[in-house]
């Protein structure tokens, strides 16, 4: 690590929730039933594709979470100190993450204004004084196509560029073509249903492919423009990913236990427990959503203002913030999980096999721990895929709205919220808004995919129509 | 039959195959056989036989992951499995009829009756005027038997009882007039008593129309009864075609011979019921102890006044609140190594008392000792240690397991409740044990519920029960759920285990011919009272209550000759809703018997012999016409 490690408190939490996410996986997955049911959800093409590019949103975001100070490198006009030389290392003030390291070519290629995707020339013309006197020119940007002397290279240097990229991808195909059918020739025995791999591999390939190309040209042109202070769009879309999974997941995680308790509780007891809960979740859901998050999104920024020290960075801050929403987001987001829950529970309460429990004088949280909770897994999971893309949805419109996740913070709300007012201008600037919507469409249609792959192997209501 | 009279329906090397993941079912293979008109064929066999497919597959309703690979369907003259969709939409109710099991899904709930009924009638009757359409409608209702046919045309399904809709579904398959009907299971889901009415309606209509029928079945009863010729299936082969007085008479297939062995009755009382282990069994049986002996000792489980009561809303504004009576003063006792079966239809409550015995639906009133101690009024805490005495099996193999624990944890699991059974190594080793017990490898704990199949579930379930060493036993239709030869062996387990263990059982059930075989008790219920209880073999062969003679009387003889010379539906009407019981005798409008005096007071209960206690004003103790002993 090129530094000292400074995590957020996010990145704690995202990283506690994958670890988490992924053992208990690996623990249901010891059952033959679930592991069965996991290869039904795999067997289908694009539960397979969108779970693939899932996980590439998620490692993002993940290597996105691992923040640093870097080291600041030792200035030349300062006279060097060799006696306290390894003591006192100087780390810079804010934090960088190691996406941040790894993207540093398009992190620090920043432009002084809007630039077109792949253009080598300033979206806006601007006055050079030369020579001749001052003249009204597109400059030459400063990095994007800054290798080439000629202006009239650009299409013969993309096109070979692109080629490049698509050969260096097409050599990477191989290896991985041969793992896969390595892979492949082992798991076709038995009579489980066969997973998707040539989903897996097209997608795969079709990646590789893209990645190989983008690889290609990002280090020498803005590959999806820049914008109005000149970062470069690519950059700001690959960000956007950690803030629209951390919403998505962070706020799951907080309105899970809610949900979940809440919603046992009240079918497993009835009663005056049922009516409480009902209550209050009717209370919640009568009150308009947006509303309630706006007016607790602003109070909280008052709070953060009135009571944040000066020695916590802006990444901090921000960071904050983001958690905040992501509470307020989750407190109004467990209610519908909550009810179908409850619902569910009213019916397995009744089965015999808690009559059973009941019967042998099994405590009452025992019961719900080993015979209600894991018979709801399934639902759970359905509706947190589904929550998922609904809250990764519902950042872009609050941050559009203004109630969203800090303004200093990149996400897909905050991209299209600074792309708005530049659709009026001649010739439009598309870029900005394009990314975020691509982006935030890719990372949506997948987990939305992905849902009915498992609502598909999980819902027993769908299983006998298929 | 007649060989003069045509074949109607002629199947050949009729080959079904069901595509799943993984690899291709056979589900019916090379089957033949034809049905002549006027004829009632009996497709008789466990589940999975193939029977219900090949039901589907003469309409052309084979779900879409079966397909028939080879074979004729000749209907009439007509190749059916040449037939498009469209095509056999002609033949579908307008000349092959189907009734299904399940009446409550089988009707539209957001339609009438009528409406349903009208569209069946042939192409020719709907183009008529309306009001002879309706007219249509209501005849054919009063031909089903439907009281208030005018009234009853009018209404959705679920105004209806389930008999009500069978008679509907009926109806609906009959109004097309067509020549063959096809019943799959048509009584499978109601009482008894319904099912006696079904199944009379069924002939009478069939003889009226001279229709052929196909009917569909695993109840060797309603074979019996039904049946010109029977067909046995097994795993989509047909082993045995026969003459329905032959087959009953002396079946010739050693699968069928099987299955009749698997048949408890009254005879069979004492005797194994699997015939594997039959021969070298027999010898050391003793016969379960007669009552008469038992009559001195001491209590296990003693009954008394039990109630339970629910409350309902109101019925109007300021109306009363309403109370349903699901248990109404019941009381029993229960003898150490003997078995108590209750008896009675669906909502009689019988259930019910097992879960007020268990307290886990706390009794509004009456006492449940148990040695001695009181089991009503005690909190959850105090009742913890008590619960290992009182253990419960239940009717669904599928419900009753948790899918997601192992067969080790669940059976542990009662013992780790229960803080007993010591280390958790000793635990595993007692959970061997306990599967050796119930006659399972001992080496499946690893294992999951779905690798199981109905029977072995239940097996598991029972050892679960056994896990913390209890008194007694409650059954709650512990194999009403299971094939016939699951049944035998989950029966003839239950008892070897009730023999070793000295164990006393409740035994829930409608089955009357599990009871003649397996009970040394036996109380009839109706509407949340026992109205006739006592010795089993004296309570089943001299039945004093008119409810008990017409149950005994409803359920149909594995028999051809006793079930001529029965009456054909002996118990009309069907049992009130327990919210609004009829006062008095509960049974008094349905009872041939019933004078003023049964309709103003509930009758006490009076002893027609030693220990058989009758609730009737006039108790008849005429014996059952031919259920007993008739098939030997």
């Amino acid at each position: 690590m090129p530094g000292q490690l400074a995590l957020l408190f996010s990145d704690y939490l995202i990283w506690a929730t994958t670890l988490a996410a992924t053992i208990l996986l690996l623990l249901g997955l010891r059952n033959p039933l679930q592991r069965q049911r996991w290869q039904m959800i795999l067997s289908s093409a694009p539960a397979m594709a969108s779970s693939i590019l899932l996980m590439v949103f998620l490692s993002v975001a993940l290597l996105d979470s691992i923040h640093f100070r870097p080291l600041v490198e030792a200035n030349p006009l300062e006279p060097e100190q060799p006696t306290t030389r390894s003591s006192v290392l100087r780390y810079a003030g804010s934090e960088i993450s190691l996406l941040d390291q790894i993207l540093t070519p398009l992190r620090s290629a920043q432009e002084r204004t809007y630039s077109a995707p792949l253009a080598i020339f300033s979206y806006s013309k601007e006055s050079i004084i030369s020579a001749d006197g001052i003249r009204r020119v597109y400059p030459r940007l400063e990095y994007g196509g800054a290798h080439l002397d000629d202006p009239d290279q650009h299409h013969a240097d993309l096109i070979r560029r692109s080629l490049q990229g698509v050969g260096i991808g097409l050599f990477l195909l191989i290896p991985l073509g041969l793992l896969l059918s390595r892979v492949t020739a082992g798991s076709n025995t038995g009579d489980s249903p066969l997973l998707a791999w040539r989903s897996a591999f097209v997608t795969l390939a079709g990646l590789i492919l893209l990645g190989s190309i983008a690889g290609q040209l990002a280090g020498h042109y803005h590959l999806l423009g820049t914008d109005k202070v000149g970062q470069d769009v690519l950059y700001l879309g690959l960000k956007s990913i950690r803030t629209g999974v951390l919403i998505g997941t962070l706020t799951l995680l907080i309105m899970l236990p809610f949900a979940v308790l809440l919603g046992m509780a009240a079918g497993y007891f009835g009663g005056r427990i049922d009516d409480v809960i009902q209550y209050i979740y009717t209370t919640l859901s009568s009150i308009p959503g947006v509303l309630l998050i706006a007016a607790a999104v602003l109070s909280i920024n008052l709070y953060l203002d009135q009571n944040l020290t000066a020695n916590t960075s802006l990444h901090q801050r921000a960071d904050l913030r983001l958690l905040m929403l992501t509470g307020i987001l989750g407190l109004t987001g467990w209610i519908g999980l909550c009810r179908l829950l409850r619902a569910e529970s009213l019916k397995l309460r009744e089965l015999d096999y808690v009559t059973a429990a009941r019967a042998f004088g099994v405590s009452d949280p025992r019961i719900l721990l080993r015979h209600l909770l894991p018979n709801l897994g399934h639902l759970v999971l359905i509706t947190l895929v589904i929550d998922f893309s609904g809250l990764v949805l519902a950042e872009a419109v609050l941050s559009y709205v203004g109630v969203g996740v800090d303004p200093s913070m990149i996400s897909w709300g905050n991209m299209i919220n600074g792309a708005r007012l530049e659709l009026a201008r001649e010739p439009v600037v598309w870029w900005s808004l394009a990314t975020a919507f691509i982006f935030m469409f890719t990372l949506v249609l997948c987990a939305n995919l992905f849902a009915d792959a498992v609502r598909d192997a999980l819902d027993p209501r769908l299983r006998g129509s298929q | 039959m007649n060989s003069a009279t045509p074949d109607l329906l002629t199947i050949d090397d009729l080959t079904i195959e069901f595509r799943t993941p993984g690899r291709d079912l056979l589900a019916v293979k090379q089957l033949g056989m034809t049905i002549r008109t006027g004829e009632t064929l009996v497709l008789l066999g466990e589940s999975g036989s193939g029977k219900s497919v090949t039901a589907l597959a003469i309409m052309g309703l084979l779900p879409s992951a079966g397909s028939i690979t080879s074979g004729n369907i000749n209907f009439d003259g007509e190749e059916l499995t040449r037939y498009s969709n469209a095509a056999m939409r002609n033949i579908r109710g307008r000349r092959i009829g189907m009734v299904f099991q399940e009446p409550m899904t089988s009707l539209n709930p957001v339609m009438t009756v009528g409406k349903q009924i009208v569209e069946a009638l042939p192409a020719k009757l709907r183009r008529a005027p309306r009001r002879q359409i309706r007219e249509q409608g209501v005849k054919l209702l009063a031909e089903m038997g439907i009281p208030e046919p005018q009234r009853r045309f009018d209404e959705f399904p679920h105004q209806l009882s389930g008999g009500m809709k069978q008679r509907v579904m009926i109806a609906i398959a009959l109004a097309g007039e067509p020549d063959l009907l096809i019943a799959d299971e048509p009584t499978t889901a109601l009482d008894v008593t319904t099912q006696a009415q079904i199944l009379e309606l069924l002939r009478q209509r069939q003889r009226a129309r001279n229709m052929a029928m196909l009917l569909v079945t695993h109840d060797f009863g309603i074979a019996a009864q039904m049946a010109d010729r029977v067909l046995v299936m097994r795993a989509g082969e047909i082993v045995e075609t026969a003459d329905s007085k032959d087959f009953f008479q002396a079946p010739k297939h050693p699968y069928s011979q099987q299955l009749f062995a698997a048949l408890p009755n009254l005879n069979k009382r004492g005797k194994s019921l699997s015939q594997a282990n039959q021969a070298d069994e027999a010898g050391q049986v003793t016969p379960s102890p007669m009552v008469n002996s038992s009559a001195k000792a001491v209590p296990q489980l003693t009954v008394s006044g039990l109630q339970v009561r629910f409350d309902q809303g109101r019925d109007t504004l300021f109306g009363p609140r309403q109370t349903l009576h699901a248990v109404d003063g019941v009381s029993f006792s229960l003898n150490p190594g003997e078995t108590l079966a209750i008896v009675g239809e669906s909502g009689c409550g019988k259930s019910t008392v097992i879960k007020s015995v268990l307290q886990l639906i706390r009794p509004s009133n009456g006492s449940v000792l148990f040695d001695d101690t009181e089991l009503t009024g005690r909190s959850q805490r105090q009742l913890r240690p008590l619960r290992r005495h009182l253990q419960v099996v239940f009717q669904d193999p599928y419900s009753s397991l948790n899918p997601r624990m192992r067969v080790n944890d669940i059976i542990q699991e009662g013992m780790i409740a229960q803080k007993m059974g010591g280390t958790a190594s000793q635990r595993e080793d007692r959970v061997k044990q306990l599967l050796e017990d119930v006659g399972l490898d001992p080496d499946v704990g690893d294992r999951y519920p779905h690798e199981f199949s109905g029977g072995q579930r239940q097996r598991i379930g029972i050892a679960r029960a056994l896990a913390v060493e209890p008194r007694v036993l409650l059954l709650d239709e512990p194999t009403s759920a299971l094939d016939l030869s699951v049944q035998a062996q989950i029966l003839d387990l239950l008892k070897s285990i009730q023999r070793k263990r000295d164990l006393a059982y409740i035994f829930v059930t409608h089955d009357l011919s599990v009871v003649e075989y397996f009970a040394d008790w036996v109380a009839v219920m109706y509407l949340g009272r026992i109205v006739e209880e006592g010795p089993a073999v004296d309570l089943m062969t001299r039945p004093g209550h008119p409810y008990t003679q017409a149950l005994l009387a409803s359920a149909p003889a594995v028999s051809v000759t006793a079930n001529q010379n029965r009456p054909a539906a002996p118990l009309p009407g069907e049992p009130p809703s327990p919210l609004n019981r009829p006062g008095g005798c509960h049974f008094h409008p349905r009872c041939t018997y019933a004078e003023h005096r049964c309709s103003t007071e509930y009758p006490a209960p009076s002893e027609l012999t030693a220990q058989h206690r009758v609730s009737c004003h006039y108790p008849q103790s005429i014996p059952a016409a031919g259920n007993i002993g008739t098939d030997s």
